[in-house]
């Protein structure tokens, strides 16, 4: 299943001393994903579709698009409707270690313990919220 | 929907010919279900 990107949002990270933001892409499936069974979902960053990730009513998901597919955990977090995910170097939160937030070789100094959130409402509308000390890039469309 | 993409790769480029990238510090960017930008308000301060 293809999907939009709806935003793109840069975390700060430093991977052996060099710095490389992280893109994290917000992504719109549409309706009509399968109200039962698994998505098959499309990762852009692997140019392939992921099986098995989970079962989803859902009609956004996180997807780290800048990072090796070696590394992912998952790789991919379900936006539910009128819930808010938040994202940081918070090691309690498994939606950090599925976007590779928490890889033992980063050095996370510059990513705050809750750096941004994000809320879908019941309406399908979001809100990106920032915690963070130095501010976080989103890249949207115009 | 003429702007849903099948069966084609989806890139980082694919929001690069109209993307705007907005820094927000202890705000809130709000996009509407057709993913256009409605609001950036400040929050109040946390605890």
């Amino acid at each position: 299943m293809n999907g939009q990107v709806v935003a793109e949002i840069e975390i700060p990270s430093k991977v052996y001393g060099l710095e490389i933001d992280k893109t994290i892409a917000i992504m719109d499936y549409g309706e009509d994903i399968p109200e039962k069974g698994r998505a098959i979902l499309y990762n852009p960053s692997i140019n392939k579709e992921l099986d098995n990730l989970g079962v989803t009513r859902s009609r956004y998901g996180l997807i780290t698009q800048n990072y090796k597919p070696e590394e992912l955990i998952a790789g991919f977090v379900v936006l539910k409707a009128d819930q808010t995910v938040t994202i940081g170097r918070n090691k309690e939160d498994r939606n950090n270690y599925l976007l590779g937030l928490l890889d033992m070789r980063d050095d996370n100094s510059h990513l705050s313990r809750e750096h941004l959130s994000i809320h879908v409402d019941k309406d399908n509308n979001i809100s990106i919220e920032d915690h963070s000390t130095n501010g976080t890039k989103v890249v949207i469309p115009k | 929907m003429s702007e849903m993409i099948s069966n084609t790769p989806i890139k980082k480029e694919s929001l690069s010919e109209n993307e705007q990238t907005i820094l927000i510090h202890n705000q809130r960017l709000k996009l509407d279900s057709k993913r256009v930008l409605r609001s950036l308000d400040s929050l109040e301060s946390r605890q």
